[in-house]
């Protein structure tokens, strides 16, 4: 699974990393505790990204974007129209960091000194909030993003021209994900018609994957926040349809389009999960447990974190340890077998997803307005 | 001659309010309060007009906006409209004593609490109202009514997590408030909201997890829990009037729990808020009018039975209420929430002067207050209690932390769909919203800031 150039290598450009998978492909031993503090200036719900260069963009929601070096150096700071939570996307050929906000604006920012290239609001009556984690696609030079306008959006990377939209349901705020085809997967609600999973080709061509019906509570109440993940090696993509307090886990065959298998827990879950080593889907739930299924859908384990519930989904490393941070401000690592507990508290509640540096060093972003930064003494 | 014809209709009115008191003092069952001063210190052009020689409420219940019964009210409508056409003003320009007006201006305490375990809380919470100085004085022997904030059914969730992590008051929290209350001294600690249940008033604040066996465990036995959904317990409704008049409302028809009380706390929940931009102490008390009064589900009389939520006389108004005097000024516009419901936040908070505010900012939603406005809500941690004597002052911390300008301009965030009810409350001389005017203690704004998406944006037409 690609979804640009350099997704090939260990450079998470966007929240999740390749496909969104949250799986860093070499051995991770981590830190006792940080090595370094990243400061921002305000609480942070957004995943970081990194370029090439081993910069590391921090957006947050007082609506500052950030730029360090690998070391902690401050590189540039500019404040934005609007607050941030969802996580930026990077084009590390391009030198561009791409960025949506509260207000409804879309920025282009040159990764070298964060000068504007471009900026445009969304067009909406309404709210035009964006909350939906951002997606650069190269070989279309499009961002991808939704926003409460009830609008997908693809934005031409260049201009911000908008190159074309689709429907994105009640309230979207989940992001999309791509194949390394350039085909999107996508999910959102209707009234009347559930929880849609479809996949929107690179001309624009939308087609209905899979249909979830009207929970009880009806489509208003079905949220759809985890992101669907990839797991291109295996042929299979997951995405999670919420009902009104539960939700269902699906596995969908990429090339016979269609159910490997459907799986329901006890609670829903709104963040984007993870993929172990092995092709374990890794769940961080609404009821404060991080659940395995293994690719056949059978459980693995059930971690229980302690927490009233878990709103950043967790990563991977390639060992099988899993990291997930909770609203208490604790890291925990679990191994493949759902041993584990927490490792470190900050101050205050973890409610964005770890991510982690090409050398495996993990990022750690609370609402604290710190950074964490754990070094991983696996690298070397 | 016009002063001495006011002077004589004040004297009237005054003593309307006495007969009232004593009316409602020899027909319920009322706690004595000796010792407590007069109810309103009126002061026009300057002067000052001492009621305590001419009326005696020492075994009076306390109310803070005025109590009055129906027949009283009507005679004081009659008689604030003719003060008014001879003074050219309002006749109550003064407010409740010092006694039971909250001050102008006060500290405002924030604390970091990152969980709901009863320890934790209570002592972090202890601390607090330890700095704010005064609190232990406020409730020693005093007879305290706690609002909760507890909205209309507890019959729901927000994709399954519970409605006290996310949408209303946590009873932990509840709890180690009332404990210290009783540790200070308080004789009684009633917890009160309009809950949409018929049951008896102890199972039908369960669902909500607030459990009355446990609270008096905590409370020495002090613990009430009234639903003031109705006139409950009591025979008659007590009207309130709001000093000088209110904007929308120039009196409220309630449940006597919220007059028969020597201190009004407000413990609300920290969240965004479509109509009000955001909800805290103040909007807590939206609360208080009856749905037997004020609900939706009436038809053409008042109902006991009566569950609805206040949409249509509050927010929408497209109807008034079915009170038993008219009270509402027609100066809302139909339809129009942002216009309307901070407007009569105001005229409550006025009616309602609330001595402590406490913000249970713990574990809560983003961008909207409630389930019913669907997934645009999303769970958030905070990990924060306020408190504060003020409440605007207060509301005003609350939003500041959550990364908003408590005086912002209107139709900007967090007051995008309407007017900035903290600034009205401001002009009206119920408090302090510029947060440069406003101390802060505890571990300070900065530390406590936690910025929450913005409130949802309705739809421009």
């Amino acid at each position: 699974m690609a979804t640009n150039s350099q997704s090939t290598t260990r450079v998470w450009t966007a929240a999740g990393g390749p496909g969104r998978a949250g799986l860093f492909p070499g051995p991770v031993r981590l830190a006792p505790k940080p090595t370094r503090r990243l400061v921002a200036l305000g609480a942070m719900q957004a995943s970081v990204v990194f370029d090439e260069q081993d910069r590391v963009f921090v957006a947050d929601m007082a609506g500052w974007v950030q730029a360090f070096t690998q070391e902690g150096g401050l590189v540039w700071q500019r404040q934005l129209a609007g607050g941030v939570s969802a996580s930026p996307a990077v084009d590390v050929e391009g030198g561009r960091v791409f960025i949506g906000t509260h207000a409804g604006w879309v920025y282009a920012l040159q990764t070298a000194d964060g000068a504007v290239l471009w900026r445009r609001s969304l067009p909406t009556k309404g709210d035009a909030r964006i909350l939906s984690d951002l997606l650069y696609l190269p070989a279309q030079q499009s961002v991808v993003l939704s926003s409460w306008g009830g609008q997908f959006h693809a934005l031409d990377t260049a201009s911000g021209e908008t190159k074309h939209t689709w429907d994105a349901g009640l309230w979207p705020q989940v992001g999309a994900s791509a194949d390394v085809q350039g085909n999107l997967y996508c999910l959102r609600t209707r009234r009347g018609e559930g929880v849609a999973f479809f996949r929107v080709s690179p001309d624009g061509k939308e087609t209905v994957l899979h249909n979830q019906p009207e929970s009880r509570r009806g489509a208003q109440r079905m949220a759809v926040a985890a992101a669907p993940v990839l797991d291109e090696a295996r042929g299979v993509v997951y995405f999670i349809t919420n009902g009104d307090r539960d939700c269902e886990v699906h596995a969908w065959l990429l090339q016979e389009q269609r159910h490997l298998w459907k799986r329901g827990l006890p609670r829903t879950v709104m963040a984007t999960p993870a993929l172990g080593p092995t092709g374990n889907l890794l769940l961080a739930d609404m009821e404060g447990s991080i659940h395995a299924l293994a690719p056949d859908g059978a459980s693995v384990f059930r971690y229980l974190s302690g927490a009233d519930y878990l709103l950043a989904g967790p990563v991977c490393a390639a060992d099988g340890h899993a990291f997930a941070g909770d609203p208490l401000g604790r890291l925990h690592a679990v191994d493949s077998t759902g041993e584990g507990g927490p490792v470190f508290e900050a101050a205050r509640a973890i409610q964005a997803r770890p991510a982690f540096d090409r050398r495996g060093n993990l990022y750690v972003p609370s609402t604290d307005r710190t950074i964490y930064v754990f070094r991983n003494l696996a690298s070397g | 001659m016009e002063w001495i014809t006011a002077l004589r209709l004040i004297r009237e009115l005054l003593h309307s309010y006495q007969s009232s008191a004593r009316q409602t003092q020899d027909s319920k069952r009322i706690v004595a309060q000796p010792g407590r001063g007069s109810m309103f210190d009126l002061r026009f052009m300057g002067e000052s007009l001492d009621t305590s020689r001419d009326v005696d409420f020492t075994r009076a219940p306390k109310c803070p906006g005025g109590v009055l019964s129906r027949r009283q009210f009507m005679r004081s409508l009659a008689g604030a409209a003719a003060v008014a056409a001879i003074l050219g003003r309002p006749p109550f320009v003064g407010a409740a004593s010092a006694g039971t007006q909250p001050p102008r201006r006060a500290l405002t305490s924030v604390g970091l609490c990152k969980r709901y375990a009863y320890p934790e809380v209570r002592r972090a919470l202890g601390r607090m109202l330890d700095e704010l100085g005064d609190v232990r004085r406020l409730v020693r022997r005093q007879h305290v009514t706690v609002k909760v904030n507890l909205v209309n059914t507890s019959d729901e969730d927000l994709g399954g997590v519970p409605l006290w992590l996310t949408v209303t008051t946590h009873p932990v929290v509840a709890m180690a408030l009332g404990s210290l209350l009783v540790e200070y001294g308080a004789r009684t600690i009633t917890f009160c909201d309009q809950l949409p249940f018929r049951a008896a008033d102890e199972s039908a604040f369960a669902g909500y997890g607030f459990k009355l066996q446990e609270f008096n465990q905590a409370m020495a036995g002090r613990a009430r829990f009234e639903n003031t959904r109705h006139r409950g317990r009591y025979r008659d409704y007590a009207w309130v009037k709001v000093p000088e008049g209110g904007e929308l409302a120039s009196a409220w028809e309630v449940n006597q729990t919220y007059v028969k009380t020597d201190v009004l706390v407000s413990l609300a929940k920290l969240k965004s808020h479509v109509s009000g931009g955001i909800t805290g102490g103040m909007k807590n008390l939206f609360g208080i009018p009856p749905s037997s009064l004020y609900g939706d589900d009436l038809k053409e009389q008042p109902d006991e039975a009566a569950m609805g939520y206040r949409n249509a006389t509050m927010h929408n108004c497209d109807r008034p209420p079915l009170t038993s005097a008219s009270s509402f000024t027609g100066r809302s516009v139909k339809g129009d929430h942002g216009h309307n419901v901070p407007r009569f936040i105001v005229d409550l908070a006025a009616a309602f002067p609330i001595q402590l505010v406490v913000i249970d900012g713990i574990s809560t939603i983003q961008t909207a207050e409630g389930w019913w406005l669907g997934s645009m809500v999303s769970v958030t941690r905070p990990g924060l209690l306020i408190a504060g004597r003020n409440p605007v002052c207060t509301d005003a911390v609350a939003a500041a932390v959550m990364g908003f300008d408590p005086d912002a301009a209107d139709r900007t965030f967090p007051f995008v769909n309407g007017s900035n009810y903290l600034a009205l409350a401001r002009q009206r001389g119920l408090g302090e919203n510029r947060i440069k005017e406003i101390e802060i203690g505890g571990v300070g704004l900065d530390a406590a800031r936690f910025e929450f998406q913005p409130t949802y944006q309705r739809a421009q037409s």
